[in-house]
This record gives C-alpha cells, sequence and structure tokens, in this order.
C-alpha cells in the first residue's frame, strides 16, 4: 500500500522545465509535447495580445514552437523558458503585423478586444485605463499581472535593466492609481 | 472587484486586489482555445524532427571517422617512413661514404683517413659529420674506420 503511495506521488510530481529540456534533448518528442502543452495558453494569450485577431495568433503561437524544437538538440536553458519565449512570441507578432496593412500596432490590437460587457462596467474603466498607458507601460503591467513574470523575467524578457523595468512598471502604477477609474484596484 | 484580498507588489509598493489580474486577464485574453489541429502539427513536428536527430549523428559520426581515417593514411605514408628505422644497404653505405670523404674529392682513400688524424692532432674544430662511428666523439677511431672504408671493396665502412 505504501508502494502504490509512493509510485502514485512519484508519477504526480511534476516534471520541470529543464528536465523536459534534457530529455528533448535526448530525442525524446513525447517531452516536447508536454512542454508544449505547458506553455502552449500561455504562448497563444501573448500572441493575440500582440497580433489582435486569432488567426495570427494561432500562426504566431505555432511558428513559436516550430522555433523553439530547431533549437534542439543542444538546446541550454539559461532562464525561464517564458523568459525565452517571450521575445520569440514578439517578434514573430510584430512581423506578422508588419505584413498586415499599416496602422499602429498597439492601438489595433486595442481596437481588436472585445469591448466588455456593459454590466461589467469596471472592466470596461479598466481597458480604458490600460489604453491610456504607453504601450512599454501596458506591456511590463500585463507581464507583471497578467503573465505573472517577476522583475528579473521581465527585464531579460525585455532585455532591458531590472531599474527600468522597475520604474517603467511603477509608474505605470502610479498612473493607474492616480486613475479614478481604476483607483479601487489598489489597496491602501 | 468584488474580493480585495491583499495581493501586493512588494518592490513596488503598490499593493493590488487579485481582481486586477482577473480582469486584466478577461480584457485581454484571447477567444477561443488554440484548436487540436496546431497540437497534432507540433507533436508531428516534433516526432519528425527529434526522430531525425539519432540519423543525423550517425552520419557525423562516420564522417568523423573517415576523416580520422584518412588522416592517419597520409600521416602513414607522407612522414612514417623517415622514422621507420634503418636505411636499405645502399642508401647507408652511399651515406657514409660520403661522410668519411673528408677532402670532399668523390672517393674515400686513405688520404681521407690522413687528413683527419691530421685535423684531430691538431686540436683544430672538428666537424660533427666526421664522427664517423657514430660514437658522439671524433677520435682515433673515426680514422681508422676511415682507413678501413678506403681499403673496402665495396667501400663501406
Amino acid at each position: 500500500m505504501k508502494r502504490v503511495l509512493v509510485w502514485c506521488v512519484r508519477s504526480a510530481k511534476v516534471e520541470r522545465d529543464e528536465d523536459l529540456i534534457e530529455r528533448i534533448n535526448r530525442g525524446q518528442a513525447e517531452a516536447f509535447e508536454r512542454l508544449y502543452h505547458r506553455h502552449r495558453d500561455w504562448v497563444y494569450r501573448l500572441a493575440w495580445r500582440f497580433t489582435g485577431n486569432q488567426q495570427d495568433a494561432l500562426d504566431v503561437a505555432q511558428e513559436t514552437f516550430v522555433y523553439l524544437l530547431k533549437k534542439f538538440p543542444g538546446f541550454r536553458l539559461t532562464a525561464s523558458i517564458t523568459t525565452f519565449l517571450y521575445p520569440v512570441v514578439k517578434h514573430l507578432s510584430l512581423n506578422m503585423r508588419r505584413k498586415r496593412p499599416a496602422g499602429s500596432l498597439d492601438e489595433a490590437a486595442l481596437a481588436e478586444i472585445p469591448a466588455p460587457d456593459p454590466s461589467e462596467s469596471s472592466r470596461a474603466e479598466l481597458a480604458a485605463a490600460m489604453a491610456s498607458l504607453s504601450s512599454e507601460q501596458r506591456e511590463v503591467v500585463l507581464m507583471r499581472f497578467l503573465d505573472g513574470m517577476s522583475l528579473d523575467e521581465i527585464a531579460a524578457s525585455l532585455d532591458i535593466p531590472l531599474g527600468t523595468a522597475k520604474s517603467r512598471l511603477h509608474n505605470a502604477l502610479r498612473k493607474l492609481r492616480g486613475d479614478a477609474r481604476t483607483r479601487a484596484y489598489f489597496l491602501e | 472587484m468584488t474580493e480585495r484580498r491583499e495581493h501586493p507588489d512588494d518592490e513596488m509598493g503598490l499593493s493590488v486586489s487579485p481582481s486586477f489580474a482577473e480582469d486584466l486577464g478577461a480584457i485581454f485574453g484571447p477567444q477561443g482555445q488554440v484548436p487540436e489541429g496546431i497540437d497534432r502539427a507540433v507533436a508531428e513536428a516534433a516526432r519528425r524532427h527529434l526522430c531525425r536527430q539519432p540519423r543525423r549523428l550517425s552520419w557525423v559520426r562516420w564522417a568523423v571517422a573517415a576523416a580520422t581515417t584518412a588522416a592517419a593514411v597520409i600521416v602513414w605514408t607522407v612522414y612514417v617512413p623517415a622514422f621507420r628505422g634503418p636505411l636499405p644497404r645502399a642508401a647507408r653505405i652511399a651515406a657514409e661514404m660520403k661522410r668519411a670523404d673528408i677532402d670532399r674529392n668523390g672517393r674515400v682513400d686513405i688520404i681521407d683517413a690522413f687528413r683527419l688524424a691530421r685535423h684531430i692532432e691538431s686540436a683544430s674544430p672538428t666537424k660533427r659529420k666526421w664522427d664517423i662511428n657514430g660514437d658522439g666523439l671524433v677520435n682515433r677511431d673515426d680514422v681508422d674506420k676511415v682507413a678501413l672504408a678506403a681499403v673496402r671493396l665495396n667501400k663501406g665502412v
């Protein structure tokens, strides 16, 4: 009984990204599928944020994993996988948008975000307040609160100094706190 | 925005409600899910790419082995003969005769032995090539060798 329990605990143990990458380097396609399923939704969400439409986001998500796949064998992870993938998704998304008719990237992407339900007025107000931030500020807010990335990861993903990432986020949050539409989100 | 549990962003000194992230997700989240077709395409690409690796590695291994063998053959045929022990007898005799020809007149005779003896006795600087018997010294033994070579029929030392 105890052995079965130990086996169950071991089986249920989540394999780290680093371990999966090690197995992929040894040619195990199943490990790559695991890694894909673990990060697929985040990559898709991110691509959708940058491209603003579903079809492009799906294309970017697929291309991102094909790009990652080509790094094997011999791929070494020096930071988190999200830190590695973030600039890839961003780059592919920007390329995708460049092929589309001209227009401001962020404004176009924001325009395609579905209007919140009028009954959810707080979300509508949050969307409006977010639109008032600069694209750089909006990006770090989303990375921090939506993607759950640490400041170190944000700095590494954007290839900016940690201090810049901090001040960007700090300024964005200060602006949102000073905005009557979003003040309620901030705790005293 | 009904819940107001603490969700601090320590480094910023600004704390936001958990509903902030929730509402951002609702606004900026994508519509729909990733279709199964893309899952299958990625899985198939992974199988194709990763299954190809062992073949490629084995090809590289074969190429390295072939290149190493070729290099070894070249080294063996070009450089090794120079270190392959004693020269053939004819070549060895010719080399010895050349060294024993002290006056460089093209033949080894008793005059060469005489000249070598005179060099040694005069204590003038001797040449390493006059070490005819190869013992590291230029002395009377070398004179004897030259003299012997001069009277030999096959002119070997």
